[in-house]
């Protein structure tokens, strides 16, 4: 059975917080008739239904975002390989067009798209894995202001670069596989990447400004905030009423040390005497937390936001920008990944603070949080950026838009059956 | 204490020289800066060599607060009064030089210890007699503070040599065994006659016998005493002090 009417497969891998993103267009494409399906890790099955989308989990669920290359590597991106490759095998078996949305070089989708001639239409859930030398992530943005800016620009940041584009761990694993598919050997990111026809960024220009030297063509859709279905629970509500709005802490997935997050999150509570929310399915609260202080393990940002002081959280992109939409300021304890980033970003718009390594401490916490909390500046740069929000939108139907655009200009796209 | 005086009799700001450029070397090593870069990346490194040079003072204190607990002020004193000949001063003007080369010479000594280790394994009963240039050699190293240093980058090639040869880290007289002692005794003399000859080198020939001569007695030889002791608290001092550099500069 065969249909001219593109199938839209969505591929991504990581914590759930990298997939919501991907769930939420595919809810929005489905909404507008379009088929789609998702290769992601287990875990997003129910999720994936609930939205009316087909679903392949390609590789384990993944719960701890702190893990490092290598683990990362052989855990969940080499396992999504076969998986996938036997997805795209059953689907061209159905000579049915396909349009692939993946939102990272390491998806398998990548190497499939090359093969099968289907385009890729990538998405960048932050700003940081942009390798720009006009606009390149933290630390090396602040350099380009510095007394050594020239060595910056001219040799370190290329030569930086070129050797994260050389993927050493990845493209030596990666090439093999490639081979199996008919495929040559590749050396470096930006080979994979030429499937790449279109790119979307996941957040607003205040966020990132295009850099002149960012891929094209590349379009911003501004932050993914799709509107919840959920409802706070009255014991939350409860508290609020009785004890004002409180600081929420959250650490996000995976972060391994949440004892001392939250332990560290109620000496601020105590020392500024504030009430604290603290969220998260790992934490089992000790006796003694005080009544103004509220365990969950979940709760939906974007309704808790509305009653919060103050977020205080690792500095995930879905999470920034939640706080940003809620207009509430934010303490980013960043740790890895796009989190120093976002940090620096939120701290340079005037929203809030990062805390990073040996700067993140309980007393710089305390102090960041007042200052926070009780800075005339800070409150009116949060609601500026929470009006942007309120003007725009949610990002995920100009994604959508861009989607069908895509297919309307460029599809549509027989597969090309290689040998 | 008077530290213009101090820096200036131990010639502190020849040291500070040779770590400011190692400082400067290690930044364009690590920034991917090549050999002859672009006009603009030059003047760069030259306006950061500037603020590196703004941390001289505070180099110049640290080697003085370590000298005074190693010494107390009034012996220090006494010392710099001594110290203002013309032999002591020769030797204190190159021994920062000396030192410098002696590190940046460590991996190709390196190389060469290991295959000397690895033959006189082979060769279980050679052990020549220390000739008496190698006595002098091992007696000016000690003189000149450096045989600890010497004596410890012997012994981590005798260990690694014995390591890969045996295989058992966990082997208790691994290097107090007779072939251990052996091998290392041979490797310190190589150091030795190495430091040799770089000493005579940077002090200049017609010098050396009076130089030898002063390091041996007093006021010189307690300073070089006192500087090896104060050694590791300099090192870490420096340590957070580049860390600092770091920071701030870059």
């Amino acid at each position: 059975m065969s249909s001219t009417k593109p199938r839209i497969i969505l591929a991504g891998i990581g914590t759930k917080g990298d997939l919501f993103p991907l769930l939420a267009l595919g809810r929005e494409l489905v909404q507008r008739g379009h088929e789609c399906h998702l290769l992601g890790n287990e875990g997003v099955e129910p999720l994936a239904a609930r939205h009316g989308l087909g679903f392949t989990p390609v590789t384990v669920e993944q719960t701890d975002n702190t893990v490092n290359s290598r683990e990362n590597l052989e855990h969940h991106i080499l396992p999504s390989y076969r998986p996938t490759i036997d997805h795209f095998r059953a689907q061209m078996a159905r000579a049915q067009p396909l349009v692939v949305v993946n939102s990272s070089a390491f998806c398998a989708s990548n190497p499939l798209c090359e093969k099968y001639g289907v385009p890729v239409c990538r998405i960048h859930l932050a700003p940081n894995n942009l390798r720009s030398l006009k606009a390149p992530p933290w630390p090396y943005r602040e350099k380009l202001q510095g007394p050594l800016a020239a060595t910056y620009r001219k040799y370190f940041l290329p030569a930086l670069f070129a050797t994260l584009n050389r993927a050493q761990l990845f493209i030596p694993a990666l090439n093999p596989l490639r081979a199996e598919l008919g495929l040559d050997p590749v050396d470096t990111i930006p080979e994979i990447d030429r499937v790449v026809r279109a790119r979307l960024g996941f957040f607003p220009s205040w966020y990132a400004e295009p850099a002149a030297d960012w891929p094209q063509p590349f379009e911003l859709a501004g932050f993914p905030l799709p509107a919840t279905i959920a409802t706070l629970p009255s014991e939350f509500t409860e508290f609020v009423a009785r004890e004002g709005n409180p600081i929420v802490f959250t650490p996000g997935t995976g972060v391994p040390d949440v004892a001392i997050f939250f332990e560290q999150a109620r000496q601020c509570c105590e020392a500024l005497d504030m009430p604290g929310v603290f969220l998260s399915r790992h934490f089992r609260a000790p006796k003694g937390l005080g009544s103004r202080i509220l365990h969950f393990e979940f709760l939906d940002l974007e309704l808790v936001l509305k009653h919060a002081a103050l977020l205080v959280h690792h500095g995930g992109i879905g999470t920034t920008a939640r706080a940003f939409q809620a207009g509430v300021p934010q303490i980013i304890r960043a740790r890895m990944y796009d989190q120093p980033d976002n940090g620096d970003r939120v701290q340079r718009l005037g929203v809030g603070r990062c805390l990073y390594g040996e700067d993140d401490t309980t007393e710089a916490l305390i102090a960041a949080t007042k200052h926070l909390i009780t800075s005339a500046e800070v409150q009116s740069q949060v609601e500026r950026f929470r009006a942007a929000i309120a003007g725009s939108g949610d990002g995920i139907p100009r994604a959508a838009d861009w989607v069908e655009r895509f297919l309307a200009k460029e599809g549509p796209f027989p597969p090309r059956f290689a040998s | 204490m008077d530290l213009s005086k101090l820096a200036q009799l131990t010639h502190l700001e020849a040291s500070f020289s040779s770590i400011a450029a190692a400082f400067i070397g290690e930044v364009r090593r690590q920034l991917f800066v090549p050999e002859h870069a672009d006009d603009d990346v030059e003047d760069e490194f030259v306006a950061l060599r500037q603020r590196v040079d703004a941390y001289y003072p505070e180099f110049c204190a640290i080697f003085a607060s370590s000298l005074l607990d190693q010494l107390g002020p009034e012996r220090l004193q006494e010392l710099l009064d001594q110290m203002n000949t013309e032999a002591a001063q020769r030797y204190l003007e190159v021994a920062e030089k000396i030192q410098l080369e002696l590190q940046q010479s460590a991996p190709s000594l390196t190389h060469k210890l290991t295959a000397a280790a690895q033959s006189a394994l082979a060769h279980p009963g050679w052990s020549p007699a220390p000739t008496s240039g190698q006595r002098s050699a091992l007696s000016l190293a000690r003189v000149a503070g450096v045989g600890r240093t010497l004596y410890d980058l012997a012994q981590a090639v005798t260990r690694q040599v014995l390591l890969e040869h045996r295989g058992n880290a966990a082997e208790p007289q691994l290097l107090t065994s007779p072939d251990a002692q052996r091998i290392q005794g041979l490797l310190v003399g190589m150091l030795a006659g190495f430091h040799a000859r770089l000493f005579i080198r940077h002090v200049g020939e017609p010098h050396v016998a009076s130089v030898v001569a002063e390091l041996d007695r007093k006021p010189l030889r307690d300073y070089v005493s006192a500087r090896v002791s104060a050694k590791p608290a300099v090192d870490r001092a420096l340590e957070k002090l580049f860390e600092r550099m770091t920071r701030e500069l870059l």
